[in-house]
C-alpha cells in the first residue's frame, strides 16, 4: 500500500479547495439573502445598512469556508481523482489498495510514487473560476447595486439635495430621540410589547427619513399617526398604573383588616384608621366635646323636667295653670329624649373613635415603618400624576415632578422593602403591584417623552427628555415649504436660546426655534391667511398681556406675526 | 521480481510481434490482439474476407512460437470425429485412440462456419476444458492450446452461424480489415517474388505459459474492476446502466465470461503499456473485441444497420458520462 504521506499534499489541497468552494457557496447564499434584503429595503419593508450587508456576506463566506474546510476527503477519492486528472491510469488508486504481500505491490507502489512526484497538487487541483464564483460575486454585486440605488438620490422621494439633507438631519434627530427614550444607558429593562412596537415604528420612520425613501408629506402624516399612538398608549399606561395602585391598596387593606381581626377588632372605620394623626386627634376632641355637650344637655333637660314636676305638685293651681305646666313638661320630656339620643350617638361616636384609636395603635407597627410611609407618600403623588395623565391633562401645579431618577430611587426602595419581607404575602402582593405601577409609570414617561419629541405636546415629560427642535423648522429649512408662496410662508427658522420658566430639576439652556411659516406644504387653506391674520394677531397680543410670559418670548411672538404681515 | 517479469513479458511479446510482422504485412492491430488473446489464454475468432492473411497470420504465429500447429478446413460434411479424433481397431485387435487435428498447440479452424453445428460443437469442450472426450475417455490437450478460427462474413449460403455458446468461448472476435494501399503493395511485392520471409522461433511453449502466469498476476483496482463489471452489465438491455440504444437493439448482453475476458485482456494490455496495474483505458481498449460477439442483437438492430461495435462504443460513452470525478472542486 502506498504511504499516506504521498497523498497528504493533495488531500490538503483538496481541503483548501473545499474550503474555498464553501466560501463561495457561503458568498452565493449570503448574496442571495442580501439581494432579497436589499429589495425589501428598497421597498421599505425591512431596513438595511451597507455594513449589515457586508457583514452578512462576510459571515456567509466565513461559515461556508469553515464548513467546507471541515469536510475531509477520503484517500481513495483523492487517489481516484488524481489518477483521473493527471491521467495516471489508475496507478495511485491501485497502489493504495494493494497490500504489501501481493504480487506487483512494490512495482505498482514505485510506479505510483514516481507518478505522484511528477505532479503538482496546485496544477492537478487548480482553483477555478466557475459559475459558483461568478454567481456569488454577481448576487452580492446586484444586492449592493440595488441597495446603492435605493439609498442614492436617484430613487429618493425628496425633490432636492437640500430636502434630502434635511431629511437626514431629521432622521438623526429621531434617532437621538429614540436613544434618549429607550436606551437609558443603564441596565437593560424589558419593554412591554406595545412599547417595543412603538420603538420599531419609530426606527422605521427614522430609517425612512434617513434614506429619504418617503414622501415628505407622507412622513409628516406618519409622524402624526405615531404621535397619536403614543398619546393613546400614554393614557393606557396611566390607567394601568392607577389600576395597579388600586390593586396594591386593596391588598394593603386586606392586610390591615387581617391584623385587626387578629386583635379582635371588627367593624373599625378604616377611614378613621388611615386618617392623619392631627385630623384624628381633632376628630376625637370633637367627639369628646359632643359627648360632654350631650351630657350637659341631658342634665339640663332633666333638671328642667324635675322643676316642672315639682311645680305641678304644688297645691292651688288652677286648671289652666295645671294644663300649661303639663304641656311644658311634655315638651321638656321630648327635649330630654332628644338630648339622650344625641348623647347616645356621641357616646357611640366616641367609642368608635376609641376603637379606631386602638386600631391605629395595632396598625402603628405596620404604618410607622418609615420606608413604608415614604412609599405611601410617593404613591399618593404617583396616583395623582397618573390620574392627570389618564385624563390627558397637564399638571403644572404638581411639584416636584417624579423624575426618572426619582422613580428609580423609589423602585429601589420598594425592591429593598420587598426583599426584607418574610412570609408577609399580603404586603408582598402590595409591593409587587406597586412595582408594576411604577413600570407603567416609567413607560408612560417614555411615551410622553417620545410624544414631545415627535412634537405632539402630550404633556409633562415625566422621566423623558425635553422637547426637541421644532419639526416645522426642519421642514421649512428643507424647502418642503415653499417660501415664496404667500400661503406657505416666507422666512427661515432661526435657532435661539432663551431663558425659560423651566423645571428646576432640568436646568440649562433650552433650544427653541422661531416658526415663520405654516407647517404643511400642499394643503391649502380655503381662506387666505392674510384675512385671518389680524384677528389671530389680536388674540395673541391679548394673551400676551393677560398671561405671565417672559419678555423674550413675547418679543418672539410679536416678531412672528410681524414677519407674517410683511 | 515482478517488475523483471513484466519487462520480460513485454520484451517477449514484442519479439513475437516483430517476428510475425516479417510475414504478415500490416494488420498490426490484429496481430497484437491475437497475441494478447494468446497471452491471456484465450481463443480468437478472426472474421474477414478471403485472402486477408488470416491463415498466414496463424501459421506464422505457430512458426515463431515453435508450437505444434494444425489446420482444420471446416466443410459441411465434416464430422466431429474428424476434429477430435476417433478410436480405431489396431493390429493388436484393440481399440486405439487416434488423435484428431485438435491435438496441437495452435489450431487453425478455417472457415469454421462452414461446418455443421454438430461439428462446431465438437470444439466446445476442447476450447473450454482443454480436453476432449472420445468413447467415454477424456483426453487432455497440450498446453498451450489456442484455437484460431476464421470465418467469411460474406458467403452466407451453405454456412452455419456459430451458436452463441460457441461464440462465447472465443476471447476476441477480430474483424480483419482490408489492407491499405501501402500494405497491399507490400503484400503483392512480397508474394509475387522469389524472396520469402523465413521466420525464426523466438519463444517456446513454456514462454507462452509463463506469459499467461505473469499477466494473471497484474493487480486491478476496485474502481477499474467496477468499471469492467458495469460495462458488462451495461450491455444488458434490462440493466439500469444500459443506454437507450442498448435497450432498443440488444436482445441479450454479454455473459459473465465477457467480464472475465475484459479483465484478462486489460491485464495484458497494462503490461504492454509498461504498467503494473490495469487502467480503465485498458478495459476500454479491449471492450470492442471482447464484447462484439457476445451481444445478441434483435431484428430492429439488423433492420437499422446497427452493429455491435457501435453499441459497445456507446455503452462505454454512456458509462463515462455517468462516471464523475470523485473530487468535485
Amino acid at each position: 500500500m502506498i504511504s499516506r504521506e504521498y497523498l497528504v499534499p493533495f488531500i490538503k489541497r483538496v481541503r483548501f479547495l473545499y474550503a474555498l468552494r464553501g466560501l463561495w457557496l457561503g458568498v452565493l447564499s449570503a448574496g442571495i439573502i442580501a439581494l432579497l434584503w436589499s429589495l425589501l429595503d428598497a421597498r421599505g419593508v425591512i431596513y438595511a445598512e451597507w455594513q449589515w450587508l457586508v457583514s452578512l456576506i462576510a459571515v456567509g463566506a466565513t461559515v461556508g469556508a469553515a464548513i467546507g474546510g471541515l469536510i475531509k476527503p477520503s484517500e481513495q477519492a483523492v487517489a481516484q481523482s488524481l489518477d483521473r486528472r493527471a491521467n495516471l491510469k489508475d496507478r495511485v488508486s491501485t497502489a493504495l489498495e494493494l497490500s504489501e504481500d501481493q504480487d506487483y505491490a512494490s512495482a505498482v507502489r514505485a510506479d505510483a510514487i514516481g507518478a505522484i512526484n511528477e505532479t503538482d497538487p496546485k496544477a492537478i487541483f487548480p482553483a477555478r473560476w466557475g459559475w459558483l464564483q461568478s454567481s456569488g460575486i454577481g448576487s452580492a454585486s446586484v444586492a449592493f447595486l440595488i441597495f446603492a440605488l435605493s439609498s442614492s438620490s436617484i430613487l429618493s422621494l425628496a425633490n432636492t439635495p437640500t430636502q434630502q439633507e434635511e431629511m437626514k438631519k431629521e432622521a438623526a434627530r429621531l434617532d437621538n430621540l429614540r436613544k434618549a427614550i429607550f436606551d437609558d444607558g443603564s441596565k437593560k429593562k424589558t419593554l412591554s410589547a406595545d412599547l417595543q412596537q412603538l420603538q420599531k415604528d419609530l426606527m422605521r420612520l427614522q430609517k425612512d427619513y434617513e434614506k429619504a425613501k418617503i414622501d415628505p408629506k407622507q412622513a409628516l402624516i406618519r409622524k402624526e399617526e405615531l404621535a397619536k399612538q403614543v398619546a393613546e398608549l400614554a393614557k393606557q399606561k396611566a390607567t394601568d398604573a392607577l389600576d395597579d395602585i388600586k390593586k396594591g391598596e386593596s391588598a394593603l387593606e386586606k392586610l390591615e383588616k387581617a391584623e385587626l381581626e387578629k386583635a379582635g377588632m371588627k367593624d373599625v372605620n378604616m377611614s378613621d384608621v388611615h386618617m392623619d394623626q392631627s385630623d384624628f386627634d381633632q376628630k376625637m376632641q370633637v367627639s369628646e366635646q359632643r359627648k360632654d355637650n350631650a351630657e350637659k344637655q341631658v342634665d339640663k333637660m332633666q333638671k328642667n323636667l324635675d322643676s316642672l314636676s315639682q311645680q305641678l305638685q304644688k297645691p292651688g293651681l288652677s286648671e289652666a295653670e295645671r294644663k300649661e305646666l303639663q304641656k311644658q313638661m311634655e315638651e321638656a320630656r321630648k327635649a330630654l329624649d332628644a338630648a339622650k339620643k344625641e348623647l347616645s350617638e356621641a357616646e357611640k361616636q366616641l367609642a368608635n373613635m376609641k376603637l379606631s384609636q386602638e386600631a391605629r395603635d395595632v396598625l402603628a407597627k405596620l404604618q410607622n415603618d418609615p420606608l413604608m410611609k415614604e412609599i405611601q407618600k410617593e404613591l399618593e403623588r404617583l396616583r395623582q400624576k397618573m390620574k392627570d395623565a389618564a385624563k390627558g391633562e397637564e399638571d403644572n401645579t404638581w411639584k416636584p415632578k417624579l423624575t426618572k431618577e426619582q422613580m428609580a430611587e423609589m423602585r429601589k426602595k420598594i425592591e429593598a422593602f420587598l426583599k426584607s419581607l418574610k412570609d408577609d404575602k399580603a404586603r408582598e402582593e402590595y409591593l409587587k403591584e406597586l412595582l408594576e405601577a411604577l413600570k407603567n409609570a416609567e413607560e408612560l414617561g417614555q411615551c410622553q417623552g417620545l410624544g414631545m419629541g415627535l412634537g405632539a405636546g402630550l404633556g409633562l415629560g415625566m422621566g423623558g427628555p425635553g422637547p426637541g427642535p421644532d419639526n416645522d423648522r426642519m421642514l421649512l429649512d428643507s424647502g418642503m415649504v415653499n417660501k415664496s408662496d404667500p400661503i406657505q410662508g416666507k422666512g427661515k427658522g432661526t435657532p435661539t436660546f432663551a431663558p425659560t420658566d423651566r423645571d428646576p430639576l432640568r436646568p440649562g439652556p433650552e433650544m427653541t426655534f422661531e416658526i415663520k411659516a405654516p407647517t404643511f406644504k400642499g394643503t391649502r387653506s380655503s381662506v387666505p391667511y392674510e384675512k385671518v391674520l389680524p384677528s389671530y394677531k389680536k388674540k395673541a397680543e391679548s394673551a400676551l398681556k393677560k398671561q405671565d410670559i417672559p419678555k423674550q418670548h413675547q418679543a418672539r411672538v410679536k416678531r412672528y406675526f410681524d414677519s407674517l404681515s410683511k | 521480481m515482478a517488475e523483471q517479469d513484466a519487462i520480460w513479458f513485454r520484451e517477449t511479446f514484442n519479439r513475437i510481434r516483430t517476428e510475425v510482422g516479417k510475414a504478415v504485412v500490416g494488420q498490426d492491430d490484429i496481430v497484437e490482439h491475437v497475441l494478447i488473446g494468446m497471452a491471456a489464454n484465450g481463443h480468437v475468432l478472426l472474421e474477414g474476407m478471403p485472402g486477408l492473411g488470416k491463415t498466414l497470420l496463424v501459421r506464422s504465429l505457430a512458426s515463431v512460437l515453435s508450437l505444434d500447429f494444425s489446420r482444420i478446413q471446416f466443410t459441411p460434411d465434416m464430422m466431429p470425429a474428424d476434429v477430435t479424433g476417433t478410436n480405431i481397431l489396431s493390429e493388436s485387435r484393440s481399440f486405439e485412440f487416434r488423435k484428431g487435428p485438435i491435438f496441437a498447440n495452435i489450431v487453425l479452424a478455417d472457415e469454421i462456419n462452414r461446418a455443421t453445428p454438430k461439428t462446431q460443437s465438437a470444439l466446445l469442450e476442447a476450447m473450454q476444458e482443454r480436453s476432449v472426450t472420445v468413447g467415454g475417455k477424456r483426453h487432455d490437450l497440450a498446453e498451450p492450446f489456442l484455437v484460431m478460427a476464421t470465418q467469411n462474413p460474406v458467403e452466407q449460403e451453405g454456412t452455419y452461424p456459430l451458436p452463441e455458446a460457441q461464440l462465447d468461448r472465443f476471447f476476441f472476435k477480430l474483424l480483419v480489415p482490408y489492407p491499405t494501399k501501402e500494405e497491399l503493395r507490400n503484400v503483392v511485392l512480397r508474394t509475387t517474388g522469389n524472396d520469402s520471409a523465413t521466420l525464426q522461433p523466438v519463444a517456446t511453449s513454456q514462454d507462452i505459459i509463463r506469459m499467461r502466469t505473469v499477466s494473471r498476476d497484474v493487480p486491478i483496482s476496485e474502481a477499474v474492476l467496477d468499471f469492467a463489471l458495469e460495462l458488462a452489465l451495461a450491455t444488458h438491455p434490462d440493466s439500469p446502466k444500459a443506454s437507450k440504444s442498448i435497450q432498443k437493439y440488444v436482445r441479450y448482453g454479454t455473459s459473465p465470461r465477457g467480464a472475465q475476458c475484459l479483465c484478462s485482456a486489460g491485464k495484458v494490455m497494462a503490461l504492454l503499456d509498461g504498467r503494473f496495474n490495469v487502467a480503465k483505458e485498458d478495459i476500454k481498449k479491449a471492450a470492442v473485441a471482447v464484447l462484439r460477439h457476445r451481444l445478441i442483437l434483435n431484428y430492429e438492430a439488423e433492420a437499422d444497420g446497427v452493429t455491435p461495435d457501435q453499441l459497445v462504443a456507446e455503452a462505454i460513452a454512456h458509462l463515462e458520462s455517468s462516471d464523475r470525478d470523485t473530487i468535485r472542486v
